[in-house]
């Protein structure tokens, strides 16, 4: 292999782990402080992208505002979920509110494909260059969706630590002692789903200059999300996108060695790192119901 | 009962998202088909898997005629060939119902979702269709798995006329069986466009396929056909259908340097991001997309630009810029009248119906047995959305009923960001093209000794008998 090959095939892995950390940090978000497995959490991606279309190519809205009208859409539709689905399943355990998720997210997608058909959609890049660097092309395009990326995860980190985000910290360690403390964990529980929702709005609206957006956009990315936050660690920020990038890296070069299995050394590894470390790189274990 | 403000608030936004729900489902759905689900004299009503929808008024006691089709919904084939075989029950029952001997029949299509070739839902979908609603013709399908469909329709004596993109369904065991789209006899667009590549100075090509089933089987049709017409063909490349950013998958293309790329069975928006993130790479070459729909066409340039894609030749499944057949047209304007707008997915896949449709008009009865007397001597072809299809034998299998379909297709090339309709494969290129690639001429020449040399449709043909 090539210098240049290899880092051509590093690039790629940034630019694929800046989409994955984009939809898992709202994923492991919900999941450390709702202990809520959300199996929507996908379809508010293709949400995001569709929206971000909506608005850019159909209004013919500038990006920015496509963008802020996907994250607001997406948020909303969290907190809708939450007071509609969550709020009700929680009472009953893990398993009732996956169960809702699920078939949250099965509705959803087939009334995508009922109106939206299996359509694609495109949205004219915001920028349309491919840069060269010492044989190493990078589009630029991806380019703003890694930087994107590191933008969001920058003020997630700002927001972490006001004082909604301190208490959602505080839900996600321990739910009892928090409201003990005076928390209101009704209140923290609706902005969690609204911002890890809104994350995965904003991760859609992104990437829809870049992939196109389709229908089955939400169900493809979901698995490699999962995937994600077992690495990173259930909960943890920061985990997320340290495995975000890492999954995308060895994704990257085990397709170059192993094309289609590529999958199949990402669980290898994945099950290796769970033996050693089941709360994966930075987290704690994933919640077991009944303990 | 009293409610408190935050609970009747809650409930208000519950009942809110459920209409939000409704209202999507409701504004993508069919716009005037009517549900007869059970309500027929044949059999009992459908039930949880089988869903029924036709267009006209019908009464209890009226001769029902029913189509089953065995269909995942998940897929965009799936719902357009429903769509597809909806209307044409719709045209047949508005008319006053179809006439087949001295009995008019009401036409009610029989839906199954099978999910995508999922063994399981293959067989119980079958099942309900063939032992519990007693259907008893299969038209059409996609997403089931034919191996285990055929397990249960032919000591049924139920007749199957689907796709199947292995040969389990053109076995000489088989009765009731007639693969009437298939793609054994469809190397014709492949050849086509191979030859037109060379012309300009392709040498290597290297194929680009998911890792499926159809994947799989493409590489090696494709690769067959590309090495026939005289290209060296690289090792193919497979990628995994979840695939979202196709940056590495272009960059092992790049790395490989071929001349062409074909891309088989990768559609919609793989086939756009895949060609983008190929474009990345600095790659320049010849690209063949196995079909190319409109839309996806207008999206692709205007991912990637339309010098990027200039002299792309591709096939195509849109009978709208091609076709000049009356009763054609007559379908194309129903389709956009009775849903709006128009996909061109399920035109292809949707051949089984014109051979079941010919297949009855021809013998004026609903007996399997004559229909399949009938289908399996053909020695015709038969008009579909996509051109003519033909049925042939497979003397390779020791089959020599007419059991397997060359299919019509359409090829075209892109010049400035738009489809340029070239012409249409003959069903003789694709039969002839096809046994020369697979290098069967001897078998088919013993064949034809006996049996004499197949009659085509009158098309324009690129290949002659003494060009295998």
């Amino acid at each position: 292999m090539t210098l240049q090959l290899f880092l051509q095939i590093l690039v790629n892995g940034l630019m694929i782990g800046a989409i994955y950390a984009l939809v898992a940090s709202g994923f492991t978000l919900i999941l450390g402080v709702l202990q809520v497995f959300n199996f929507a959490q996908g379809q508010f991606y293709m949400l995001g992208a569709f929206a971000t279309y909506a608005v850019a190519s159909v209004l013919g809205a500038p990006y920015v505002v496509a963008i802020l009208a996907a994250l607001a859409a997406m948020a909303l539709l969290g907190i809708l979920v939450y007071f509609s689905i969550i709020k009700w399943t929680l009472r009953y355990g893990f398993f009732h509110t996956m169960l809702a998720t699920v078939a949250f997210g099965t509705i959803v997608g087939q009334a995508a494909v009922l109106k939206f058909g299996y359509s694609t959609a495109v949205v004219a890049a915001v920028v349309d260059k491919t840069l060269a660097l010492g044989g190493v092309s990078l589009n630029s395009g991806k380019l703003l969706v890694l930087a994107g990326a590191l933008v969001v995860m920058g003020l997630l980190y700002w927001f972490m630590r006001t004082k909604i985000g301190v208490a959602m910290q505080a839900c996600a360690e321990n739910r009892e002692v928090a409201c003990l403390q005076g928390i209101n964990a009704g209140k923290v529980f609706w902005v969690t789903m609204a911002v890890g929702c809104a994350l995965c709005g904003v991760a859609g609206a992104l990437v829809v200059p870049v992939l196109s957006a389709s229908t089955n956009m939400g169900q493809l990315i979901f698995l490699k999300a999962i995937i994600v936050v077992l690495v990173g660690g259930t909960g943890s920020m920061a985990g997320a996108l340290l495995a975000a990038f890492l999954v995308g890296i060895v994704e990257s070069f085990a397709f170059q060695y192993v094309e289609s299995f590529a999958p199949l050394v990402i669980f290898a590894l994945v099950a290796i790192l769970i033996y050693f470390r089941p709360g994966g790189l930075l987290g704690k274990p994933l919640p077991i119901p009944g303990q | 009962m009293r409610l408190g403000k935050r609970r009747l608030g809650t409930l208000v936004l519950g009942v809110l998202f459920l209409a939000l729900i409704a209202g999507l489902v409701a504004c993508g759905g069919e716009k005037s088909t009517e549900s007869t689900t059970g309500t027929t004299q044949s059999s009992g009503g459908a039930g949880a898997t089988g869903t029924s929808a036709a267009g006209g008024s019908g009464s209890a006691d009226e001769p029902v005629l029913r189509v089953g089709a065995l269909l995942s919904l998940d897929s965009i084939q799936g719902v357009e060939m429903k769509k597809w075989l909806q209307l044409f029950a719709k045209l047949y029952n508005d008319a006053g119902g179809w006439k087949i001997g001295e009995t008019t029949y009401r036409v009610e299509p029989m839906f199954y979702d099978v999910g995508m070739w999922d063994a399981t839902k293959s067989r119980s979908a079958v099942e309900k269709a063939v032992l519990q609603d007693k259907v008893k013709y299969l038209v059409c399908n996609w997403g089931d798995i034919p191996a285990e469909t055929l397990s249960v329709t032919e000591p049924n004596k139920v007749l199957w006329l689907g796709l199947d993109f292995v040969d389990d369904s053109v076995k000489p065991t088989l009765n009731y069986a007639v693969r009437a789209q298939g793609l054994f006899f469809a190397q014709g667009l492949f050849y086509y466009i191979c030859q037109d590549y060379i012309k300009q100075g392709a040498k290597s090509v290297l194929v680009v396929c998911p890792d499926t089933q159809q994947g799989h089987v493409g590489a090696q049709l494709v690769g067959a056909t590309a090495t026939t017409a005289g290209m060296q063909v690289l090792d193919p490349i497979f990628f995994s259908a979840d695939t979202a950013d196709f940056s590495p998958i272009a960059t092992k293309i790049a790395s490989q340097k071929p001349d062409a790329v074909f891309f088989s069975y990768v559609a919609g928006a793989s086939l756009i991001n895949a060609i983008g993130a190929l474009k990345d790479t600095g790659w320049k070459g010849f690209i063949l997309p196995g079909e190319l729909d409109g839309e996806t066409l207008n999206n692709l340039v205007a991912k990637v630009g339309k010098e990027y894609v200039e002299g792309m030749e591709t096939g195509s499944y849109d009978p709208r810029p091609v076709e000049k057949d009356p009763q054609t047209l007559n379908y194309i304007d129903a389709y956009q009248q009775q849903y709006g707008d128009w996909h061109s997915e399920g035109c292809f896949w949707i051949g089984p119906w014109f051979i079941f449709e010919d297949a009855i008009n021809a013998t004026q009865s609903t007996d399997v047995d004559t229909l399949v007397a009938y289908l399996t001597s053909s020695k015709k072809g038969v008009r579909t959305l996509t051109g003519y299809s033909q049925l042939f034998a497979r003397p390779d299998l020791q089959n020599y009923k007419t059991v397997d379909s060359a299919p019509g297709h359409y090829i075209g090339v892109v010049r400035d960001g738009k489809f340029e309709y070239l012409e249409t494969i003959a069903c003789k290129d694709q039969y002839l093209s096809s046994i020369k690639v697979y290098g069967l001429k001897d078998v088919y020449q013993k064949y034809w000794d006996e049996y004499g040399y197949p009659e085509f449709p009158d098309q324009p043909a690129r290949l002659d008998f003494s060009d295998l």
